[in-house]
């Protein structure tokens, strides 16, 4: 699996080489912004509301903030894990509308549990470390998404030393506008 | 043989910005950015590993000296049921080793000193796997403010004008309170302990960061 992965990345990294020109709808000036739910796959899973905003200060390279806010299951431990992402993602146009996109971002979770520990609920800031994977389609406005996350973190102060690693995945619409 | 994402991932950086059309020399003295970090940590007297993550502001001084202001947040495993958990808020001066500093596409070796300030929080959770078989009690300290001091090297990389790729490995010593767990023979920790004075146990630091410079002063012409 990991191997497929490395071979689809080296791809995508050759194939943008062909492609001289930037598409119109990723090119420096842009802001995009997404909302939609996310899935997370790891030791246990979560559904998380989703928010992204971006803006492009170059053809190929976006200022990226993500945030990640849990709204279930109930009864995972801990219950409430809530994350944000931050730092510059990578644009690789494919053609004229299709875009891949990578980042290699940094984040922090705020992890929350009542009552887990005799003395004291849990309430702890755990750093997180990531990398992120994107497919968009864009028009004049507006673009679909489908988006993957490889998602690095734990905790410690809890009963047991809890793995919050994950893969979160998510697709919609997004809202994007040329301000340049 | 083991490939690393973070590997592929500068790889493929490589290939998509060569032909980026923007083809101007990385950056001028007295340019200045901001940029994400990630770091990893191994504690060598306190038996803690982790990583954390952080942010920085860049301001390139001279063509070989740069600089890094940066705060990283940083969560450490110790044994089997303790933690370690650092904020470090400082600064590292960069000395590119080559003639050309940082006016180039190639990768920049650098030498690099800094200090930083530390707040540091160190605890437990006694389970009944430990000897102390309280049922799960969280023990931990107030946070304990040091001052700490930092020397590595490492290589910074301009694919294209105004973003740097940097990854480097620094030593860092802590300096003033020394805070630390002790584990019992099984690796389970057992007490917070803390003494004042200087322990050359410290930790070796590694961080790839990215940063894109928002400022940056035109060169004059004579």
């Amino acid at each position: 699996m990991k191997r497929i992965l490395i071979f689809i990345l080296l791809f995508i990294s050759v194939n943008s080489i062909a492609q001289k020109k930037p598409g119109p709808g990723i090119r420096k000036g842009l802001l995009r912004a997404e909302g939609s739910l996310a899935y997370g796959s790891g030791n246990s899973s979560r559904y998380y509301l989703q928010g992204e905003l971006e803006y492009l200060v170059h053809n190929r390279v976006g200022i990226n903030g993500m945030t990640y806010i849990n709204i279930g299951p109930a009864g995972n431990y801990p219950n409430s894990v809530h994350t944000i992402f931050s730092g510059p993602a990578f644009h690789f146009p494919m053609s004229k509308q299709m875009d891949v996109s990578l980042a290699l971002q940094p984040g922090l979770s705020f992890v929350k549990d009542k009552g887990s520990i005799e003395n004291s609920a849990v309430s702890e800031m755990v750093p997180n470390t990531s990398i992120m994977g994107g497919l968009a389609y864009y028009g004049s406005f507006f673009h679909l998404f489908f988006q993957m996350r490889a998602n690095s973190a734990y905790t410690n102060d809890t009963a047991e030393r809890q793995n919050l690693s994950d893969l979160r995945i998510s697709f919609g619409l997004g809202w994007n506008l040329n301000l340049k | 043989m083991k490939i690393k994402l973070s590997s592929v991932f500068l790889l493929m950086l490589t290939f998509g910005f060569s032909n980026a059309q923007d083809q101007s020399i990385s950056v001028n003295p007295g340019s200045a950015g901001i940029g994400m970090r990630t770091s990893s940590s191994v504690f060598l007297g306190d038996n803690a590993a982790g990583f954390g993550a952080g942010g920085q502001i860049k301001i390139l001084f001279s063509n070989r000296v740069n600089s890094e202001w940066f705060l990283d947040y940083m969560n450490s495993s110790a044994g089997l049921n303790g933690y370690r958990k650092d904020t470090h808020i400082g600064w590292s001066v960069q000395f590119a080793v080559n003639k050309g500093g940082y006016q180039t596409r190639m990768p920049v070796p650098f030498v690099e000193a800094g200090q930083c300030f530390d707040w540091t929080t160190v605890g437990f959770v006694k389970n009944n796997s430990s000897e102390n078989a309280m049922p799960q009690t969280s023990v931990r300290n107030q946070p304990v403010f040091s001052a700490a001091t930092q020397a590595g090297a490492g290589v910074a990389w301009f694919p294209i004008s105004r973003l740097e790729l940097n990854a480097q490995v620094q030593y860092m010593i802590h300096l003033g309170k020394d805070v630390h767990l002790e584990f019992d023979d099984d690796n389970y920790a057992y007490e917070i302990s803390q003494s004042k004075g200087t322990s050359f146990d410290g930790h070796i630091l590694g961080t790839i960061s990215i940063s894109w410079y928002l400022i940056q002063p035109q060169k004059k012409r004579a």
